[in-house]
């Protein structure tokens, strides 16, 4: 019986919500994320933070970790690709929610709704 | 020391990361023995961290990460992955033993809970998942 991800009840966010997701964001590393919460939650889910803000440093500031390259996006982008956002966990994590398992066109969507590989924002 | 890979992006709560074995390159027992234990989490992105083992729970291994730690290129723990010593983890829960077509292995229970998979290859493959 797979498990629910803890949601927090909170109102969606803006189209314009700075969304970032930690290190280079290859494929392979997805696959490998996404495995473990089909693995327990039957959902593919993506780890991201993300905040209502406009700025990108204010949203990675909030997050725990402290990769050196990062891949940014928004709310909106992610929603215009079939991508819904769940804020799950503890703030400011959210969970993007794909359809199904990743295949080629689910990645190059997800890929190109990310910026390029940046430094620290 | 154990070096670990795990999704850095998903660490729910204070600097805590939870981890569990999903492949080894040699025999791994999840039990009590590995509390203490320091770990290298790695994304394999070239992100990494140190962390100490400080609890199992039903086969959770609980990681506290040196968040000051946060480092990218270790060279160090490069070289000992291209050796063979990789310990490769998914997040949150060690679940009960999967087996599979692709990976014949026996399950093993061990004493006190602990349990352990040995594939003709000599891997260890324990199944993995998130916990809420």
């Amino acid at each position: 019986m797979p498990a629910e991800p803890p949601r927090r009840d909170e109102p969606e966010l803006p189209s314009t919500a700075i969304v970032v997701r930690g290190g280079m964001m290859f494929r392979e590393t997805v696959e490998q994320a996404l495995a473990v919460t089909v693995q327990r939650f039957d959902l593919y889910l993506l780890s991201v933070v993300a905040h209502s803000t406009q700025k990108k440093r204010e949203v990675w500031e909030r997050a725990p970790s402290k990769h050196t390259k990062v891949r940014v996006s928004t709310a909106g982008q992610l929603r215009e690709c079939g991508f819904e956002l769940i804020p799950t966990f503890d703030a400011p994590h959210y969970s993007i929610l794909l359809p199904g398992p990743l295949n080629l066109d689910m990645w190059t969507a997800l890929d190109d709704a990310f910026s390029p590989p940046t430094k620290d924002p | 020391m154990l070096q670990l890979t795990a999704d850095l992006n998903a660490i729910w709560g204070e600097n805590w990361l939870v981890a569990s074995v999903r492949r080894a390159s040699r025999p791994i027992v999840v039990g009590e023995h590995l509390v203490g234990q320091a770990v290298v989490v790695a994304d394999g992105e070239g992100e990494f961290c140190d962390g100490i083992i400080v609890g199992l729970r039903d086969g959770l291994v609980d990681i506290r990460l040196d968040l000051e730690s946060w480092r990218s290129d270790d060279t160090q723990v490069r070289g000992l992955l291209v050796s063979g010593q990789m310990v490769s983890v998914g997040l949150r829960e060690i679940s009960p033993i999967r087996t599979s077509a692709q990976s014949p292995n026996v399950p093993m229970e061990q004493s006190s809970g602990e349990r352990q998979v040995t594939s003709p290859s000599g891997m260890v493959e324990l199944d993995w998942a998130l916990a809420s």
